[in-house]
This record gives C-alpha cells, structure tokens and sequence, in this order.
C-alpha cells in the first residue's frame, strides 16, 4: 500500500481519467494508485452517486490493467472486499449503489482469480460468496429485494465461472427458489438452472452431493467445494448419482422449473432455456413437453422468443417432425408484420431461409410441402428493397428446389413453368431495373438475384455439379433472353450487364456461365442492335465479346463494319469529334481482337474492316490508326503482335487497364504530354524543301466571295459544274452567259454537241480543247491532279538530347551515340484549298551529329538550306536526313502554307509531339505539264500536240466573247463540265535575252512548247537545254498572225500602255523571236505565256482561264527573271 | 448450453464518428478468452487469434475506415463495383448493412483484425454499436464468407449467413438492446396509446403506480406523454416508409449517461440481459419497494411485473388500425389494400388476474397472422373462434398484432392523373370517393391529399376541387379534403380536382457521389446520348428521359425509388369499429379471479402509405401470387 497519501481526485478528474482509460491512454495514469483511489472515493460520503456507480463501473471494466498481477492475495483484493462488505451493511447506502457494488465486485474476482492457480482457497471468495448468500437467504423479503435479484446473479456468474462452485449447496438453493414469490424469483429460477445444468453435464467428482431435496450441510459458512480445489484427478464422467432418488430429485426440479417460462421476461427465458433444455435433453424428457411449453413462443411477436424456439425447435428436430410448416409459416408471418423494425424481418427472412435447408437437407420428402407455400414469398410493394431481395433469394432457393428435383411426385412439365414463373414473378417488382439509370437500386438488387438465380444450381462448395444442369434450366434460358431483351432496349443497362458478366467471368467455378452469356449476347443482342450514334453506348459489351476468345468475331467485325458505314455517311461538319470518337472505339475493340484472338480467324474480316477504315474514315487519326493496326495484322505474326499490344499498355506513365480506354492512354498519353517541350520541338527538328521557293510568299488572294475557297470547298471550286444541277452559279461570275449551258441536264443532252455557227477554224479550236479537258479529271469524282512538294526532315542530336533527357550509351563509334526517333509521321494540314494531305511515314531517322564533330562546311545553317539540290537528298549516308514528299491535291492554283505536325518515339519509348515549322507552297509549285492524250504518240507528235493545245488556249482565252467562251468542256469522268473564261495581262521584263533564256532554261523548260524566230530560236537550239519542241522561224507570218489571231484591240491597247507607261518601244525590228508557254494549273487552269523576246527587254503576253492567278505571276517573273543573277 | 445472448461490448458513436458512450463487459470478455483459446488449442491454427475489445478511439477509427470503404455506415448491402474482398458488402446480403464488421488495425502487425457481428443500429444522430459473444467458429465462418473469390454465395452453399444467424441467437437479442438504448438515448421510450372515451390518452407505468391517471406534474414521470398524433405514425408500426422520423424529438440534447448507465447495469449486469423493460427498471430505481409491497400470497410474481396495481380496476383496450393501399385504377394491376393492426390493452386490475376474451370473426381470408404479447397463452389454432388468456402487465402494452385485409372496402377510392402537358407544367385530375358504403359510427376526422413533387420546385398552382381547400408548399400541393372537427360520417362524398401545376425549370441536380452507392458503374458515354433527345417526341418520355438521369439511388431500406413516380399520398384519420372487423366484446371479456371491472373499447383507423399512383405514368408493382 502506498504511504503517502493521493489527493483525492474531483468528479471531473475521475471523468477525464475514465474518459482516458476507455480510449486506451490509460498508461497516462500508471503513476497514479487509481484503485486506491478508488476505494477511498467509493466510501466517501460527499460524491454524488452517479459518480460512485461510474467508478464501480471503471473497476469493473479496467480490472485487468489496474490490479496487480498477483492479486488475489494481495491487500487491496481484500480492501474491495471490506468495501464491499461495509456498504452492504450501510443502511444509508442506496440500494443501487450497494447493486452496482456487488457486481462490480463479482466481476472483480471473477476476473482476477484463476482456477488453475489455486486462487480460490486463498482469496476472499469464500466471504464474497458467503456475503452474496446472507443476502439472497431472505426471500420474500420486501424492500430489498432488487438486491437479491442482483445477488442471485453474482452467485450465477460465479457458478457459470467456477462451475460446479455451488454444487454442494444446491438443496438450500432450491428451497429458497421455492419459497420466493416476488419479480426477482426469475433470478433465483435462473441460478438454479444454471447450477443443476453443471452438475449434469460436469458430473462433478468427489462432491458431497448425495441429494438435491435434503440439505446435508448447512448454507453458511460457505467453503469452496473440495473439488475445486484439488483438482488433479478432474476429469469428470465419473460421476454417478448415488441414488436413483436423485434422479428423480433433479426431475422434480426440471418439473419445477418448467412451470417457469410464463413468469420470465424474454432475456431471462432465454437463459433459462440454454440451461433447462440440455438438462432435459440429459433426463430423456419427452420432447412434447416441452413442445407444450415452449410452442407459445412461436406466436409471440417478440424477435428473440421466436429465434429461442427456433433453437430449441432445431435440437429436436426429429421429435417437432411434421410441424414445419407451421414454424415456417410463422416466420413468414414475422417477417410480413410490418409493424417490426426492419432489421428483425430480415432477420427473419434469414432464419425462414436457414430453416427450410435444414428441415429439406434432412429430409427430402419435406420439399414438396415448402414448394407449396413458395408463392407466399412474393415480396409486397411497401417491403424495403432490402427485403426485396431477400425474398427473392428464397424465391431463388425455391426454384433451385424444384430444379435439381428428385421428387418424382412433381410432373416435369409443371416443374419447368414453375420455376419460371417464381423468377418472373419475382422479378415484377424490380423490372424497374429497365428503365431506371444503371445505378439505381433497383438495377443493383436485379442483378444480383439474376446471379442468385442462376448459379443456385451450383454452388462454389459443391465440387462435383454438373454444370449441364444449370445451363439446361429454363430460368438460365429466360434469363439469357431477359437480358438480351433489356440490353438492345435500354442501352444503359450494358455497364450493369459487363459488371454481370465480368463477375461471372471472375469465378473460377462459373466462368463458363459469363463465357456461355457473352456467347449468347453476340448472338442475339448484335442483330437486334440499331445501327446509329447510340451504338455507342454498345462498347463496354463489344469490348467483353471481343475479349473472348471462345467466340467467334465474326459478328462483331459485321456490326462494326455496318457502324463504320454508318459513321462515314453520316459524317459532317457537326459530327467531327463524334466521328473520331466512335471512330477510335471502334479501333479500340480491334486492338482487343487482336490480343485476345488468333489473327488467322480474324483476318479476312478484321483486315476489310481496317482497309475501310484506312480509305473511307473521315477522321485522320483513326484512319492512321486503323493503317498501323492493317499494317500490324497482316505484317506481324499473332503472338508477336499480342506481345507488342500487351506490353504497349505497360508504357510509362500509363496504368495498364483492359477497357476500352486503354486505346486511348496508348495512343495519346496526354497527361504525361509536356506543353513545353512540345512547343520548342520546331527549334531541332527541321523539315525544309528540297527546292527553295522563288518567291517568299507571304500572301495569298482568297476569293470568299466567289464561293471558291473556305464556305464551301470542295465544290463549286473554279467553276466547274455537275452535268445534272442548273449551271447558274457558274453564270454568275462567268463573263459570258450562255443558256445553252443552263439547258443541258442530262446524259444525252450532254453527248450532243449544241447547235451552234462557227467557223473551221474555231470548231477545230473547240476540238482540241475539248480533247484536253476530257483528258483532265474532275477531282470532284476521282483522285485529281496531285503535285508533290519534295522536303526533308532532320534533327538536331544536341538540342534533342537535352529536351528529352535521352541517355545515350557511352560509345566509341560517333553515329551509334546518335539518338533516333522511330516510327516518326508527320501529319499536313493546310488551310489553303489542297485537299487532304496524306500523313507521311518515316520509319527511323539518326539525329544530325553535334557540329563541333562535322565537318566544318556544315556550321552554316543557312548554307544547307540553300544547297540542298546538290547534296541534300540522300546524298549523305548517313540518315541523318530523311526525305518527306508531301502530296497536295490543290482545289485552287494558289500559294499557302503547310503545317507540320510531328509524332514520334525517341530512343527511350517517348512519345514526342508537336508542330514543326510550316512549309510554304508557291505557285511555281503548281506548274504541271499539260496532260498528254494516250493516242498521241511519237517524238514529233508531242510538240505539235502542245503547240495546237497552245494555240487554242491562247485562242480560248484571248477572247471574252469569243465562241470559245460561250463552249463548255466535259471533264473526264463525263460529270463535271467547264468553261473558259479568259483574262490577259502584259509583264515587261528588262532583261537582256541571254539573261531570259538561263532563266527560262532553268525553271521552265519543261513548259516551253514553241520558239518561234530565227535568231531565237538558233541562240536557244545551240545552249541544247530546251529540246522537243516545235522551231518556227520568225518570218513564218503563220505563226504570227496564229499568235496574234484578233490582235487589234490587244495591240491597240498595247501600244497606249507602253506609251503611257514610258517604255522604250519595242519595235519588231528589236524582237529576236518568241517563246510560247504554256503551264498547267491543277486542277484544270492554265497559264500561258508569250514572251516576245527582244534585246534588252522582253515583253510578256500572259493569258490564263484563271484570273486569280495573275496576282501571283508578277512577283514569280519579276522574282525570275531580275532577282536571279 | 444452447446459446444465449452475452454482450461483450457497447458503444454510442455520435454523427462526428466520435465514441461518446461505451461499455465493456469484462466478464463476457473473459469467456470469451477461454473459448478462444481452447478454439486454438483443439484447431492448431495459429492464424487465429484472440482480440480483445478494441478501446474507443481504435473502434471509432476503425468504424470510420469501414464507413469509407463501404459508402456510408450502413454501407453497400450488395456486392457492388466498389466492394472489396474482406468487406461486408462483399459477402453481398442487404443484413450487412446491419450486422457489421470492423476491421481493428493494430497497427505494426499489418492485417487487422476482424471483428464479427457488430450489430448496427442507427437512431437519431446516434450510432450504436453491440457486440455479442459469438463462438470462434462462427466468426471463422463469416471470415471465410466475405473472403471468398468467387462471385458470390449462392443460396445453396454450405457455409451462408442464414445458417449463421439461424444459429445465433445472440445477435437478435444484440438488436433488441441495440433497440432499446436507442429509445432510451433518444427519449422515445413512450409506451404504447390507448385511449379512452374520456381523456385523448392515457398515460403509462408509472401513472399505474400511483393510480393517478392523467394527472400533470408527476416529477417521476419519465417523459410526458406526447399527444396523440392525429396524423400518419401509428405508435410502435415503424413501417418502412418514405420518410421515417428518426430524428432525435429532444433536438440536440446531450446524453444523459447517468440514465443509460444504470440502466445498463440492471438490465444486463454482466453483459447478459436479463430483462429489457425501460419502464419497470426506472420504476424500481426511482420508486424502489416499500413494505406495502407484498408479493402475492398464492402466484408467484412474474419478473416482467415487479409491482401490482393498486386502486380502481378497469380494462381498456384500443384498436389502432394503419391501413396501406396502393391504388392503380388500371385494369392489368389489381389495387392492393391491406390492414396492419394492433390491439392496445391497459389492465388496471388487482392482484395477477388472467383475462380472457374470445376473438370472433377472424375468418382466416381477413386476419392474415395474428402474433401476440409473450403474457399471453396462445390458444391451440384454427378457425374462427379463438379465445385469448393473458394476464396483464402493468400499464400500456401491445396485447396482439395482425395483419389483415379489409373487409369494408377501401376509403379512398378513385384515381389521380397527372400529365406533363410541357416540360414544366403538368395538368392532373383527382376523382375520388370517400367512405363508400361506410356505415353511420364510422367517422373521417381529416382526410388529405398530397402530391409530392420532391424534385421540382412547384411555382403556381391553378384549379378549384369541389370539395376542400388546396395549399402548396416548395414541393408540394396539399389538399385538405376532410377538417371540420366533426368530420364526415354515414355518408360518402366523392371529389374531383382537375387542376394545373406549373414547376420552375428543371434544374439538373448534381449527382451526390457518395449518396449513390452504384453510381459508379454509370457510364461515362454522356456525349453520346446527345442524339437521343431528338428522337423523342413526347414530354412525358422526354422529361422520363431527363429524369432519369440524375436520379439517385435509393437507400435499401426504401421499398422503390419514391422520386422516379408520380403518386398522390392520402392521409387520413377514420374512428369507429376498425376496418379489418376486428373487435373485442366488452362483455365477453372475462376476469378470473373474477372482480368486477369495466371494459372500455376504443377504436381508430389511420393511414400509412396510401398511394394513389398516376394513372397515366409508371408505378411500382409487385406479382400477387394467384393461388
């Protein structure tokens, strides 16, 4: 005991320190003698009492931690017990709290001493036990007794944790229970069963118990029982009842105590019955006995007296045969009740459900009975979804029953449709499921009764199932229909159905069960689908068919093929995003097949898929994805391929996931895409023309309000016309309106030639120029005139390696330290009229080495760019340079600019993105050749062919009211016509003939179609450049007049130009000759050009059927001719 | 031993997750020790381990831990995209969602430790928490049960919770303790009405003790009896209905632990419930026993019934009826109608007498089940006539419960049409009878007719109804059909309201996360659905649509997701013989020891859910069983 005395603690800090000890702190307090102080509290006399009972209660419930370890012989166990005993004897002292202290006390000891230990001879439990039956020795006794209640529970705790403790005074314990008649006779009732309950069952050795009736030694003093105390030769079962007398002693006693359960409140019932019921059981004492006491309870409204029942109803199962259904009855009955909290009545539900497996497990025949009450288990509509679903989990159980039947009373037929029916039924009151969203409730609960339903056949414990049974079953035929049915009708329902099935798939044991579904979907659900932008929503399924390998793609490929038809005709300018996104899942599922599937069966169907996708798709990246995913399907043999998609998921920064999703962590990890990085890409990575522009175009004219370019740009471009819409548009610019053209409609119109007057000489002008333009195709109909801008792309090693943190391998040889970028495309866009620009494709390319290791000729950059026609394309080998050819399909003859836009991998899987600088197109780009006729052949054939094209332009053009004007000419294709209209322009260029003709030789000489003058044509036949072409000589007035056909205006105005302008003259004399030009415009223009040729200047006649051009050709001759050197 | 029910602990959480009560039961706690360590003796599994109960702050942290994993404190219920092996939603059963587990972190050892069956019990703002004595065999099986891989118990298996629970009794008797600290924390602890001819009600146990009824100012009174409610909640019928009223009737009062401690300590001691009765065990701690108190020379006195009355006798019995009707009016679904019912009893008799009185007419298609108070001895069954002996405990108590169908006919028929005849208006037409061949003593206090509308806010109203006046709330239009204090009787009116409701815009109501336990596996394809809102042509349909969309999910506790129909809910009061037929001839109640003692009856008939669902919408229906 400590010596110096603790300051006695306030209610407050008795309250905190409790408050610390329940939350674990208490090692806080180890310093403090706490029982101590608590003993000191309890008796004094100015706490309040609550406060007294809640430090009784701390005791109790800190015992363990706040005696010492040792304690049964220790002081303060004997301190307690005198507190105890003192406020017994207090008559001052409230009866609750002398309650609470004889609890708590008990508690103590029963806590405190251990049997094995030998602690009961030596601990006050004798006193203890001797207090508690002074205590209860007074029955009937009126004030205190509550008290004795309390008492004749101490001692029956101490009985139930000392077995056997009581044993020897059990004849005074049942004379007491006899005589008392107040409420608290239950706790007297209650310690006697508990004590005859352990004399029966532990038979204890060696006691002095001769009889139960006659008292052999007294009630007080109390001793512990010998037996407890030497315990070596405890093994009980030994034990014989000494006389038959007893026996019949202890039947009086049960007979006794059976007179009891109407007098217990429910919890005591309970107890009375886990002690009571053994005991009989020992005594063989029939079962309807106890039917007749105990039955009552089954129809109490009470939870816990039904489940008591239901206990002792289970024990004697055999000896309760035949009323079953009465018991199952009642719990259904509990269970409807609804005036029960809602837990009761699942509890009940359960019991219902654990019972009739019982009672159907044991005996067989009793199927057929609970079959009968089957119906009786619809769920109601007010029951909570709760209980929904338990109901149906019987309703489940009970089709399972009728199932895997081997009564032979049940007629098959009937079988069949009643199981069927119990599902269905039960389903009426969640078919909400259909219509509410994916996550209600409703749908939750639904689908788990789906999957109770249908793996109730085979449960996972029950290893040797068939599993034909289940699949055999009509509720799995109704529920695959159910689900089909649902799914095509409510597309919101496929999450919930891919959740279904994914947890089938889950299951070792029912895997085959998801495999079966989702062969069922593909099957059934894919017809029944709607081809439209809801598809969609079809995905997260097609996903899960795809996945599995055990059925057949071919259905899937069929109504993706439909979707990507479907896509593609429906595609516009509002449904872009739309398209690529579909477009892209639609890859996605691919991707799937091609992990999860042999390529070899899908490769007819999925290449055909891919090929539509790759010609047809509007979008771009899908259409490049689906030509990496051809490419990969026919070039990559299957395992590879898997290999390479598998391991695609496990890139850095990205999570690997199998849904549909993962398509697009692979193709664009966004979240790990650097901004910044991106933007500086243009700074080392190069892509530049092979052949530097003549003009720095830094404009271009847009005709918007022709209706050419951006409002609608692919028709209506350049005036061509569809034979079948009204011509009109065309009127509208059109300098010549002819109703002729108007007037054609259809095919026949279009083969007769109109009825017109003209001239031999124009007609055979018509001839020509509509054998040329037949010869031009419409790009409206067919693949147009492409023309093709030749770069090339290369990078910079030392920028690239510090961007992107690549960790080159120390290396001797200087090229393999190189980075490299693989699998490089660059993607074109223009906002010029070029059509569609085809990605390009660059497999691997070496960065440039850092220019201290090259030689020294490269240090200037600007030298490279403008030397690259000599040694630029693959001239140098060792791939630093990659050549790009970039394919434009011009709608309009203009200049513009190209974007860039680069996606690669570096050396460390990488994925690098970003735009390059843009690439500049001019319009000496766009100078093609003219088409030549397949029947025009020869050497000599060719020239004269260009010369008699020439003439009819220059003819065609030269006239805006000519008859020429008023023609159309059918393109190829026999669709689109056209029609000429002309517009002329002079260029004075002064520049001394040598100078022209290097030039012209330089850039035109492919276009150059006629030179006509003596000494032209000798100064241009002798440099040898310009050949193939038709030679006239300047005194040949033919040509002249050829060339200058209804020149009088021309020239008029000519000559008031120059002179208004201040030109020095040119007279014939001065001219040398002539060179005519003529240049194609894609997709159906011309320029051309007549140079009259003099010494020191030259004049150049220009006509085109495309004005606009006429913006550009100053600049380009200017550029052409007096910029070059 | 067949087992009982021993608590070894007990704890009250508030709303903050915060231990605020708690109470360890040593003594179970040891027994609990031995089983386990004779459970490791005889299995040699040395996974298996012993936990002792978890102090406070570990068991408020490990509830919170479960909270997260499984949504909200109840959790899933159901095996759901979020579930993870180990949890109790796994195990995929609505009861785990109040048979809990809770997983103790010790912390250095890594894996928790488990602890099984925790029962749940929510009341007010309170959480309480009861944790029986279970076999370690048991807990071993639920262990297994919500670890399992595989994709879910099927109701054939070996090892289910039914079986578990079949066996153990102790987590119902958790529930009943659960329950009643719950009523005791929360003040709700008022005995069942009866009434009387007299006085609206009468009063309880204590009123008994001291023979004065009604009489105001009693200090010992534990709670002043409430007044009759008119309108909607039967007392004791906790129906699960749309909006139960759980919360606390004392605002936010703090609890009283001085109350619930001792009445712990009487009702259970050690941890095993002895007797759960509120009313007897405060009577004994606040009035105790005097002298005067002699037990009865020639019975023993039952536990339930510590003292005996002294002073005027008499027997009052009330018949509360609460009817719930789901009105169609559609030829493909019957209309539902059906009766809870409960016989109220207060025997004001000397001594232990036992009563008796014969039931009559419970002709079997009426009364479906009756179950009755454990004092009463039940009498061998079948047929009409039954007789029913019991002797009374002291104040008011719930002598029998049934369930029946109504035999006089609904008393609101008719029908309710609502139709949306834009996207924010909707045109409806009541026509409804009431007390259709209702005879003269049957009376209707109050009838009204709600149409709610939680999901739009109602902005003008426009139509008269040709009986009755008509108010709107928020969300709401109410129509008071029935006020007079006299009410209508003998006759039957009929009513129709044809009328406009306009809503405001409908304004898209963000989906709670949390709130929606399956909101998870809603797919995320919305962009694609544009389409679909074109392609419908109907408002009803397109509204559905629109609807449909950001509905949340329902609790499991609710019957269907209220929100997603349109109904009107009828309320009403009815007084006079109860509907279902049910009735007690004050002269054939019989006294033995016979004494003389007046026998008063009482009757009235309220409305639980009664739904009028719009006939031109969807509603909820269930199968009814043709047999």
């Amino acid at each position: 005991m400590t010596s110096t005395p603790v300051k006695p603690l306030s209610p407050q800090e008795w309250e905190a320190l409790i408050d610390d000890y329940n939350h674990g702190g208490g090692h806080l307090h180890r310093s403090v003698p706490v029982v101590d102080l608590c003993l000191s509290s309890l008796l004094r006399k100015d706490l309040p009492l609550p406060l007294k009972l809640h430090l009784l209660t701390f005791l109790e419930q800190h015992s363990l931690s706040l005696f010492p370890a040792e304690s049964s012989s220790s002081s303060l166990f004997f301190r307690l017990f005198e507190s105890l005993r003192s406020v017994i004897q207090s008559p001052t002292d409230p009866f609750s709290f002398k309650d609470q202290f004889l609890i708590s006390t008990t508690s103590i000891f029963i806590l405190l001493l251990n049997v094995d230990n030998n602690d009961l001879n030596n601990s006050p439990l004798n006193g203890l036990v001797e207090l508690l039956l002074t205590i209860i020795n007074r029955p009937n006794h009126g004030l205190d007794r509550q008290t004795r209640g309390v008492a004749c529970e101490c001692l029956r705790q101490l009985e139930l944790a000392f077995p056997c403790l009581l044993s020897e005074i059990i004849p005074h314990l049942w004379a007491l229970c006899q005589s008392e008649r107040t409420h608290v006779a239950q706790s007297y009732v209650l310690l006697l069963s508990t004590l005859v309950y352990n004399i029966v069952t532990l038979k204890p050795p060696g006691s002095n118990i001769i009889s139960i009736s006659n008292a052999t030694i007294p009630l007080i003093p109390f001793n512990v029982p010998h037996f407890l105390i030497e315990r070596d030769d405890h093994n009980g079962g030994d034990f014989v009842w000494k006389e038959e007398i007893s026996y019949k002693d202890l039947r009086r006693v049960i007979a006794f105590l059976l007179e009891w359960p109407q007098n217990l409140t429910p919890f005591g019932l309970l107890e009375f019955m886990a002690t009571t019921i053994p005991v009989a059981e020992e005594l063989e004492l029939q079962a309807s006995l106890l039917r007749v006491q105990f039955s009552g309870l089954l129809y109490t409204y009470d939870p816990l007296l039904c489940h008591a029942f239901l206990e002792m109803y289970l024990k004697f199962l055999d000896s309760f045969d035949g009323q079953e259904l009465d018991v199952a009855h009642r719990l259904l009955l509990l269970t409807k009740e609804s005036q029960h909290q809602l837990v009761f009545r699942l509890l009940g539900l359960h019991w219902l459900l654990g019972f009739i497996r019982l009672i159907v497990n044991k005996d067989l025949g009793k199927k057929r009975s609970i079959l009968e009450v089957s119906l009786s288990f619809y769920p109601t509509l007010f029951d909570s979804l709760s209980l929904k679903a338990l109901k149906l989990d019987l309703l489940a159980y009970c089709s399972v029953l009728l199932n895997n039947s081997g009564d032979t009373n049940v007629v098959k037929g009937v079988e069949g449709e009643m199981e069927v029916k119990l599902f269905e039924d039960g389903l009426v009151s969640m078919s909400a499921f259909k219509w509410l969203p994916p996550w209600s409730t409703e749908t939750a609960v639904a689908f788990r009764t789906f999957h109770k339903f249908l793996i109730g056949g085979s449960p996972h414990s029950d290893t040797g199932s068939s599993s034909c049974s289940v699949m055999e079953s009509n509720i799995f035929h109704t529920l695959q229909w159910m689900l089909v049915d649902s799914t095509s009708e409510y597309q919101g329902l496929v999450s919930v159905v891919v959740a279904f099935v994914n947890r089938l798939l889950g299951c070792h044991k029912h895997r085959w069960l998801g495999d079966i579904l989702v062969e069922t979907l593909d099957e059934h659900l894919l017809r029944k689908l709607k081809i439209d932008y809801r598809l969609g929503s079809y995905f997260p399924l097609f996903e899960i068919i795809a996945e599995n390998n055990k059925v057949s793609p071919s259905g899937l490929l069929e109504i993706l093929m439909k979707f990507l038809l479907f896509l593609v005709e429906r595609h516009g300018p509002d449904t872009g995003l739309k398209s690529w996104g579909l477009g892209s899942k639609v890859l996605g599922v691919c991707r799937t097949m091609l992990i999860h599937h042999h390529s070899s069966s899908l490769f007819l169907g999925l290449s055909r898929l891919l090929a539509f996708t790759c010609l047809h798709f509007p979008d771009l990246e899908v259409r490049d994805n689906a030509r990496f995913y051809l490419r990969m399907l026919v070039c990559i043999p299957g395992k590879k391929l898997r290999h390479i998609l598998n391991s695609g998921e496990q890139l850095p920064g990205m999570s690997p996931s199998t849904n549909s999703n993962s398509f697009f962590s692979l193709q664009s990890p966004r979240s790990s895409h650097d901004l910044k990085k991106s933007r500086s890409i243009a700074s080392y990575i190069h892509v530049e023309r092979l052949m530097p522009l003549l003009v720095k175009q830094s404009w271009t004219l847009s005709l918007s309000n022709l209706g050419i370019s951006s409002s609608r740009p692919s028709y209506l471009e350049g005036g061509i016309k569809d034979n079948e819409p009204a011509a009109s548009e065309e009127t509208e610019f059109g300098t010549s309106t002819s109703t002729d053209i108007i007037a054609k409609t259809d095919k026949i119109h279009q083969q007769q030639e109109p009825l017109r007057v003209m001239d031999s000489k124009i007609s055979e002008m018509v001839r020509v120029l509509r054998r040329h333009f037949s010869f031009i195709p419409d790009y409206r109909h067919m693949p147009g005139l492409k023309i093709k801008l030749f770069c090339s792309l290369r990078f910079d090693s030392e920028a690239f390696i510090r961007e992107w943190a690549v960790n080159m391998p120390p290396c001797n040889n200087v090229e393999d330290a190189l980075p490299a970028i693989y699998a490089t495309v660059l993607n074109f866009t223009s906002s010029a009229p070029y059509g569609s620009i085809p990605s390009y494709l660059i497999p691997f390319l070496v960065g440039q080495p850092p220019k201290n290791d090259y030689f020294s000729g490269e240090t200037c950059n600007s030298l490279e760019i403008i030397m690259p026609v000599e040694n630029g394309c693959g001239e140098v080998k060792n791939s630093s340079k990659a050549p790009v050819v970039i394919e434009l399909e011009p709608r309009e003859p203009m200049p513009g600019l190209v974007d860039v836009f680069i996606e690669t991998n570096g050396d460390n899987g990488q994925i690098i993105r970003g735009q390059l600088h843009s690439i500049s197109v001019g319009i000496e780009d766009m100078f093609l050749k003219a088409i030549i006729p397949e029947d025009i052949e020869g050497e000599d054939a060719v020239p004269s062919y260009y010369v008699d094209l020439f003439d009819a332009l220059w003819e065609a053009c030269g006239t805006s009211s000519s008859s020429a004007g008023r023609e159309t000419f059918v393109l190829k294709g026999g669709k689109g016509v056209a029609a000429i209209n002309g517009t002329r322009s002079v260029k004075l260029l002064q520049v001394p003939v040598t100078h022209l003709i290097k030039a012209v030789e330089s850039h035109l000489t492919p276009f150059v179609v006629c030179v006509i003058g003596e000494a032209l044509v000798d100064m241009v036949k002798a440099r040898g450049i310009i050949k193939d072409i038709v030679w006239k000589d300047k005194d040949d007035d033919d040509a002249t007049t050829t060339c200058t056909p209804t020149g009088g205006p021309l020239y008029l105005k000519y000559f008031d130009d120059d002179h208004e302008n201040q030109n020095p003259p040119i007279t014939r004399k001065t001219v040398v000759g002539y060179l005519d030009i003529l240049i194609f415009l894609p997709p159906r223009f011309h320029f051309l050009f007549q140079m009259e040729v003099g010494e020191a200047s030259t004049l150049v006649h220009i006509r085109t059927d495309h004005w606009p051009c006429l913006a550009y050709v100053d600049d380009y001759l200017e550029a052409l001719f007096l910029d070059s050197p | 031993m067949l087992s009982n029910c021993s608590i070894r602990a007990l704890w009250i959480l508030n709303n903050q997750d915060s231990v605020i009560f708690s109470r360890k039961f040593p003594v179970v706690e040891k027994r609990c020790r031995v089983a386990y360590e004779k459970e490791i003796k005889s299995s040699g599994d040395d996974k298996f381990k012993y936990n002792v109960v978890p102090y406070d702050s570990e068991l408020a942290a490990a509830f919170v831990d479960r909270k997260k994993r499984e949504g909200s404190a109840r959790g899933y219920g159901l095996r759901v995209s979020q579930s993870v092996e180990g949890s109790d939603s796994w195990v995929d059963d609505p009861i785990t969602r109040h048979i809990i587990s809770i997983c103790i972190n010790k912390g250095e050892e890594g894996e928790g430790s488990l602890l099984w069956p925790l029962v749940l019990h929510m009341k007010g703002t309170y959480c309480i928490l009861v944790l029986p004595l279970v076999e370690p065999h048991h807990l071993k099986s639920y262990a297994r049960m919500c670890k399992r891989s595989d994709c879910g118990n099927s109701v054939r298996e070996d090892e289910s919770l039914s079986s578990l629970l079949l066996d153990l009794p102790s987590i119902t008797g958790a529930f009943s303790v659960a329950h009643t600290i719950g009523d005791i924390i929360t003040s709700d602890t008022t005995e069942p009405e009866v009434f009387v001819t007299a006085s609206p009600s009468v009063g309880g146990l204590l009123d008994s003790l001291t023979g004065s009824i009604g009489i105001s100012g009693i200090s010992a009174r534990a709670k002043p009896v409430a007044a009759p409610v008119a309108a909607s909640t039967a007392p004791g019928a906790t129906v699960s209905g749309a909006v139960m009223s759980d919360a606390p009737k004392m605002g936010s009062r703090p609890l009283d632990k001085d109350v619930l401690r001792s009445f712990i300590s009487s009702a259970m001691p050690f941890g095993t419930p002895l007797d759960l009765s509120y009313s007897n065990i405060s009577a004994i701690k606040t009035t105790g026993f005097s002298s005067a108190d002699i037990p009865p020379a020639d019975r023993k006195q039952p536990a339930w019934k510590p003292y005996l009355y002294r002073g005027k006798q008499r027997i009052l019995f009330t018949v509360h009826e609460t009817v719930h009707a789901s009105m169609y009016d559609r030829d493909e679904i019957p209309d539902s109608i059906s009766i809870s019912g409960q016989v109220n009893c207060r025997a004001e008799l000397e001594g232990l007498p036992d009563v008796s009185f014969p039931l009559t007419g419970l002709d079997t298609a009426r009364v479906e089940s009756l179950s009755f108070h454990p004092c009463a001895l039940v009498p061998e069954h079948g047929g009409d006539k039954q007789a029913v002996t019991f002797s009374p405990p002291l104040g008011n108590f719930v002598l029998m419960r049934y369930q029946a169908i109504c035999s006089t006919g609904s008393p609101v028929k008719g029908f309710y049409q609502l139709s949306m005849v834009s996207e924010n208006e909707g045109a409806f037409l009541f026509k409804l009878t009431f007390m259709e061949g209702y005879k003269a003593p049957l009376t209707m206090e109050f009838c009204t007719v709600t149409m709610p509308f939680p999901r739009r806010r109602v902005v003008s109203f426009d139509g008269t109804p040709s009986v009755g006046t008509v108010s709107t709330t928020e969300h709401s239009v109410e129509w008071k059909i029935i006020t007079g204090p006299r009410g209508v009787s003998g006759k039957s009116i009929e009513a129709i309201f044809p009328g406009t409701v306009k809503f405001a815009p409908w304004q898209t109501q963000r989906l709670n996360s949390s709130g929606s336990a399956f909101a998870s596996i809603a797919d995320e394809d919305s962009d694609l659905e544009t389409e679909s809102s074109s392609n419908i042509v109907n408002v009803e349909d397109y509204l559905l649509e629109k609807m449909s969309k950001d509905l949340q999910a329902v609790d499991l506790d609710e019957p269907f997701c209220w929100q997603a129909y349109d109904y009107a809910k009828v309320s009403f009061k009815i007084v006079g013989p109860s509907l279902s037929g049910m009735s007690i001839d004050p002269k054939s109640v019989s006294i033995f020891p016979a004494v003389k003692a007046p026998v008063e009856l009482s009757c009235q008939v309220t409305s639980g859910e009664y739904i009028l669902w719009n006939t031109l919408g969807k509603c909820p229906v269930v199968a009814t069983p043709k047999v």
